[in-house]
């Protein structure tokens, strides 16, 4: 028999763990699905295209920046993650600071999409909501805010479309998709190296096979990124938050933006895998929106590139690699630290990333 | 291969009963695609639609029974057929599964190996380092491994046959629905597929033409 005594650290400590799932357990049988509300900031319908809809949120304060903003995200996730809560949203941020903020939602995407491409996205549906922002407040020209692959949407229709867009904000957006290699931290770029290692059949069937590009699917990829986080979330880092009930809800919060993960459109998936992530167009000059070439050097309106230092998802470089291919001269970039979705949900970047927005875009509001 | 075995002391036994099982659903899925893809299977069935030459006359009213009857005998051969392949597809994604789960399962090891190696030093007084501090260690070591597999090649290659088996069973599976879906007269995913298509191509064709029309600017369209 050992005559070892138990560790007393890690008897209390499992003690505690146990008292603390006991409570997690009884805590979370109470909180309610509407409880835990993300993209809460009032907006009001304006128009629906099939699926997609534009809001227009309502002012928090007077209005400092005259040309309107439209805000556009990726199709994978959605838009909530800029309006996760009410002290960590950018939209009541920019909101605060006086801008005229919209929203092009593309809604829940499923198997009826299958047939969307980019070109639709950009040329159709952005190109509608633009030209119906510019009837509604008397603008020829409006500034677009693109997230992530919304930013590469944003980016395609400022190249195609110049006479519309009088100021282009990009965040954590992918420019050119294989700068991953020039980025050192190897916590970087995997989703650019798993993309490269398919083969293009591989993308075809799988699109074809469920009718798009399942958002369970990109979770689980995007889960990889960051493995023991994933690993620990349910076990630790729930248990850690479970007697804070702000932080309870900023976690439930997150979780459930985590889940609203629609399927991506199949034919606009396999050009993002294989035009972009795979034969990297956009930089080269290839990519092809509705029969005309996508060429950057037409940008050119201003344009500010505000990407993440720590963003594992879309590495810095990917994002930094847009300043030597717009055609316009005033192009700014700003670099905050943080990960790709830290930079919308964390209280560090709260205020210096809508300020950094709102300073330039006040700056060129004439 | 020592990794391996320590991983999962089921694997080897596991592995082999499901080569045995692979082998066995190939074969008998090949001798099925022999025999579909040959004429046989096509003749059989137009022989089976003509009653094979013993049912002389009335067309129509045998062709009206067929269609409210379902599938006949070398319909149902070829659904025999469909299934096989959907065994084999299960079979090869759960081969395809095991090695993968092999391949991943390495970093942890390997991180066991590091960590026993570096673990937090007990202190002065003989207390161990706090039960987070142990965590937190090992996860740092843990994650550097997971992220420095999965970027390797052997990893990367795994994971695409995985993902190429899934694809492949999902779209046996959708076979036999297929199947099913066109015996009770239900539209198939295929059918679907096409009428979402010829919407969205008419939505664009509608679409260019609004445009090329409407100058005026007006709203209306699209209004919530």
């Amino acid at each position: 028999m050992s005559s070892k005594k138990p560790d007393k650290g890690a008897a209390d400590g499992f003690a505690d763990m146990t008292e603390k799932l006991l409570k997690a357990g009884k805590l979370l049988s109470t909180i309610k699905d509407d409880d835990v509300d993300v993209g809460a900031t009032p907006k009001k319908l304006v128009m629906r295209r099939d699926k997609v809809e534009l809001f227009r949120y309502e002012p928090l304060t007077e209005q400092r920046v005259k040309t309107p903003v439209l805000l556009a995200y990726g199709l994978i996730g959605r838009y909530t993650m800029a309006d996760l809560q009410e002290d960590r949203s950018l939209v009541r941020s920019l909101l605060g600071q006086g801008l005229d903020l919209w929203l092009v939602d593309w809604g829940q995407p499923n198997r009826t999409e299958r047939w969307l491409t980019i070109d639709d996205y950009v040329d159709d549906y952005i190109h509608a909501a633009v030209e119906r922002v510019c009837r509604e407040t008397g603008h020829k020209a409006i500034t677009l805010l693109g997230i992530c692959e919304g930013g590469v949407f944003t980016t395609c229709y400022a190249a195609l479309h110049p006479d519309k867009v009088k100021g282009l904000v990009l965040t954590i957006t992918p420019i050119d998709f294989h700068a991953d290699r020039d980025d050192p931290d190897t916590h970087h770029g995997f989703l650019n190296l798993w993309t490269r290692s398919l083969e293009r059949a591989d993308i075809d069937r799988l699109v074809d096979t469920h009718g798009g590009l399942p958002g369970e699917f990109m979770s689980s990829v995007f889960s990889l990124m960051t493995p023991m986080r994933s690993l620990t979330k349910y076990n630790i880092d729930l248990i850690d938050v479970i007697d804070d009930e702000a932080r309870l809800m900023n976690f439930l919060r997150m979780e459930k933006w985590l889940a609203d993960r629609p399927a991506h459109p199949g034919e606009a998936a396999k050009q993002w895998l294989k035009d972009l992530y795979q034969d990297n167009k956009l930089v080269k000059g290839e990519f092809m929106l509705s029969g005309r070439r996508v060429d950057l050097s037409r940008i050119s309106a201003p344009v500010l590139n505000v990407f993440a230092l720590n963003d594992h998802i879309i590495p810095p470089t990917c994002s930094r690699a847009l300043g030597e291919h717009v055609g316009t001269k005033d192009y700014s970039e700003i670099e905050l630290p943080g990960g790709h979705v830290g930079l919308f949900v964390s209280s560090k970047s709260q205020g210096s990333l809508s300020k950094g927005i709102s300073e330039w875009l006040l700056a060129r509001d004439q | 291969m020592a990794e391996q075995g320590e991983a999962n002391p089921f694997g080897p036994l596991a592995a082999q009963w499901m080569e045995t099982w692979r082998t066995m659903a190939t074969a008998a899925a090949g001798l099925s695609e022999n025999w579909s893809n040959s004429m046989l299977p096509f003749i059989m069935k137009r022989a089976a639609e003509s009653g094979f030459g013993a049912a002389a006359g009335n067309d129509l009213a045998e062709a009206i029974e067929r269609m409210a009857g379902g599938p006949r005998l070398a319909d149902a051969l070829d659904f025999d057929r469909k299934l096989a392949n959907m065994a084999a597809a299960w079979s090869e994604l759960q081969s395809k599964l095991a090695g993968y789960q092999v391949v991943a399962s390495r970093p942890w090891m390997r991180a066991a190996q590091q960590y026993n190696e570096k673990k937090p030093q007990t202190g002065a007084g003989g207390d161990g380092a706090g039960w987070r501090e142990q965590l937190g260690a090992w996860n740092e070591l843990a994650n550097e491994e997971l992220i420095a597999n999965q970027r390797s090649e052997e990893f990367l290659v795994a994971q695409k046959q995985l993902l190429q088996a899934a694809t492949h069973f999902r779209n046996r599976q959708s076979e036999i629905a297929d199947t099913i879906a066109a015996v009770l007269g239900i539209p198939t995913q295929r059918d679907f597929d096409d009428v979402t298509r010829q919407l969205t191509e008419l939505r664009r064709e509608l679409r260019a033409l609004e445009r090329r029309f409407d100058t005026s600017g007006e709203p209306g369209r699209g209004d919530a």
